[in-house]
């Protein structure tokens, strides 16, 4: 037996620091607050805008998928703008050919999600990096094509339509915009809720290693293949459930709405909302709501996709040389800064006690 | 007692039996065989791409090897990396590898991954048993971090830590893994002689206090005879010698590949 030693006593505080409560965070009540507003949102504008921000919501839940994916397990796809049409489309035909309710076709896209996350994930994980990458950009530049070949069943160019709103409202003092506005919002709610979740405690340690580097994490004792597949499947319900959502807000689904920009675009809003962010995923999912009608209302007719996508290159560009962590970044960056001169101004206030939080909502 | 102190114990912590590696048709290790006793502090030394920080990557899972290595009695030559890690194998890097951006106590924290058991579903529902065993880890880590002296840096970034603490902190993290072995590559390059004996008499220290074996890769002799209970001596890919330190001091083999001038700087 080994003699006992002697540890030298830690003076003062000896614990470790504390898990805050998620209610005691900043990010918390910057949610709360953010959700009371959107909530209010519906009785203040039009229809029409309602339409705009179920669409902004549903590609937010798609955009977060990728902030998973990318942000925080390190793996990129260029196919996510797939798997967001593979689960409209599944939703839809669920409905149209199977006459099942809407929240079974929720249900469905998610587990056709799953299954395309699993068999894309499996060889996906052995790959990575830029061979992922490549056959991420294979299945999205096949996947409109596809549905062209098959259009005895995808409805080909015409696609599946729906014949009555998802969402109709319950009652006569909510517009059926009103009310599909506020079904969306609630989900993706629930979705920022439960990545937010998802990426905390031990997981999110595991995540922070296997982006910091592959050796450095297998150390540790983080199966990293196995991880990375699970994610690569969260992703993908994620994408799908996203997909059905966006599909259900504009009651079709079309070929057109799915070729190969779409699914870089969904990549450049994470980026540039911030790939670390889900405040960051709802302003990427903006832009890419926004941006086209912005820009047609600048320059008429078909010269107007091309400056849509030429701001978006340009904010890209501008988002790689100066926030490498997106909008979403650098306001973050910029309200720290700006509490660092508020502190200082206090001068001598006493030291804090180290307290681990995620301060910020992601 | 003490099993490092001289001759070899009946059961060693690790046994290595002929193992061996070649990149690209160039044999890094060649046929490895030996005994690490159990507790104390085992070097390994050897001269420049003798193949000393290739035997901790086999030995930890980062390369897959030829040959048999037991720990405690247990083949693991068949173990994934992150497996390994979890039966309480823990190592630091040459270059101390940190998450810069995460504070100091985050990255202690990350090495309680190999021991704890929560699954990505534990922490989304944020189960009794996933917030205990949370609780237990933080714990383990202050703990760690405190015997290290970082607990005062505990919230900076790591990042902004100086070198001689990005060494503390990663022999805080390798500890936080409660490991039967902890490997230490290089662990006193860039250190002042006083701040390397330091880093080293702690972990020695814990150590004595949990049955944990040490094993280090060095290029310093002085410190390792100083140090260490028993010596492995690699040149070219091979075992040249392994013995106590005095033996090794003398063994003309080694002092012809190896040892000869060095020794002389040291004495």
């Amino acid at each position: 037996m080994s003699a006992p030693v002697v540890h030298t006593e830690p003076t003062g505080r000896a614990t470790a620091p504390d898990i805050r409560p998620r209610y005691r965070t900043p990010g918390f009540w910057t949610a709360v607050v953010a959700v009371a507003i959107a909530v209010a949102v519906p009785f203040l504008v039009s229809d029409y805008d309602l339409f705009n921000l179920s669409r902004v919501a549903a590609v937010a839940i798609g955009v977060a998928s990728l902030n998973l994916l990318t942000g925080f397990s390190g793996q990129v796809s260029l196919g996510q703008g797939a798997t967001f049409g593979i689960g409209g489309y599944a939703a839809m035909m669920a409905i149209r050919y199977l006459e099942w309710p809407v929240w079974v076709a929720l249900l469905a896209a998610i587990a056709v999600g799953a299954l395309v996350g699993f068999v894309i994930g499996l060889p996906a994980v052995r790959m990575g990096g830029f061979n992922l990458g490549l056959l991420t950009i294979v299945i999205a530049a096949l996947f409109p094509v596809l549905l062209y070949r098959f259009s005895d069943f995808t409805g080909g160019q015409a696609g599946v339509t729906l014949a009555a709103p998802a969402f109709p409202s319950p009652t006569d003092s909510l517009t059926d915009a009103q009310w599909s506005y506020l079904v969306v919002l609630t989900l993706l709610v629930l979705t920022i809720a439960f990545l937010d979740q998802l990426v905390a405690r031990r997981t999110g340690r595991a995540l922070s290693l296997i982006r910091a580097g592959r050796i450095l994490a297998v150390s540790n004792g983080v199966d990293v293949e196995r991880l990375k597949l699970q994610f690569f499947v969260i992703s993908s319900v994620l994408a799908a459930l996203g997909g059905a959502i966006f599909a259900f807000v504009l009651g079709l689904v079309v070929p057109e709405s799915y070729p190969l920009v779409f699914s870089i675009t969904l990549l450049v809003a994470s980026v540039v909302g911030g790939s670390r962010s889900w405040i960051g995923a709802i302003l990427g999912a903006a832009m890419v709501v926004y941006l086209p009608s912005l820009a047609s209302s600048v320059i008429p007719g078909e010269a107007s996709a091309y400056l849509a996508q030429l701001v978006f290159a340009v904010v890209l560009g501008l988002c790689v040389i100066v926030a490498s962590s997106g909008i979403a970044g650098a306001g973050r960056r910029l309200a720290s800064s700006i509490e660092r001169v508020l502190r200082e101004r206090r001068a001598t206030a006493p030291p804090t006690p180290p307290s681990t939080t995620r301060e910020e909502i992601r | 007692m003490s099993a490092a102190s001289s001759g070899s114990p009946a059961a060693p912590i690790l046994s290595l039996r002929g193992v061996g590696i070649s990149f690209r048709g160039v044999r890094a290790l060649d046929d490895v065989t030996f005994d690490v006793p159990r507790g104390g502090v085992t070097a390994v030394i050897g001269p420049n791409g003798a193949g000393k920080t290739t035997l901790f990557n086999c030995i930890s899972g980062i390369y897959r090897h030829e040959g048999d290595i037991a720990l405690a009695g247990a083949d693991i030559q068949h173990l994934r990396a992150h497996r390994r890690a979890a039966a309480g194998i823990a190592r630091t890097f040459q270059t101390p590898t940190l998450l810069d951006a995460e504070s100091v106590f985050e990255n202690v924290l990350v090495g309680t991954h190999a021991w704890t058991r929560t699954g990505p579903a534990g922490v989304l529902l944020g189960t009794r048993s996933a917030r205990r065993e949370e609780r237990e880890a933080r714990e383990v880590a202050w703990e760690r971090l405190t015997a290290v002296g970082l607990a005062p840096v505990a919230h900076v970034p790591a990042g902004a830590l100086p070198h001689a603490d990005r060494r503390r902190a990663e022999v805080a993290r390798a500890l936080a893994s409660r490991p039967r072995i902890l490997m230490l590559d290089e662990p006193a390059a860039g250190l002042s002689a006083a701040e390397s004996d330091e880093l080293l008499e702690l972990v020695a220290e814990q150590g004595r206090a949990t049955g944990m074996t040490s094993v280090l890769v060095e290029h310093d002799v002085a410190l390792v005879m100083r140090t260490a209970g028993w010596i492995a001596v690699l040149d070219a890919g091979r075992l040249l010698a392994t013995g106590a330190p005095d033996a090794i001091r003398q063994d003309p083999a080694v002092v012809a590949a190896y040892l000869g001038t060095d020794a002389e700087v040291a004495a």
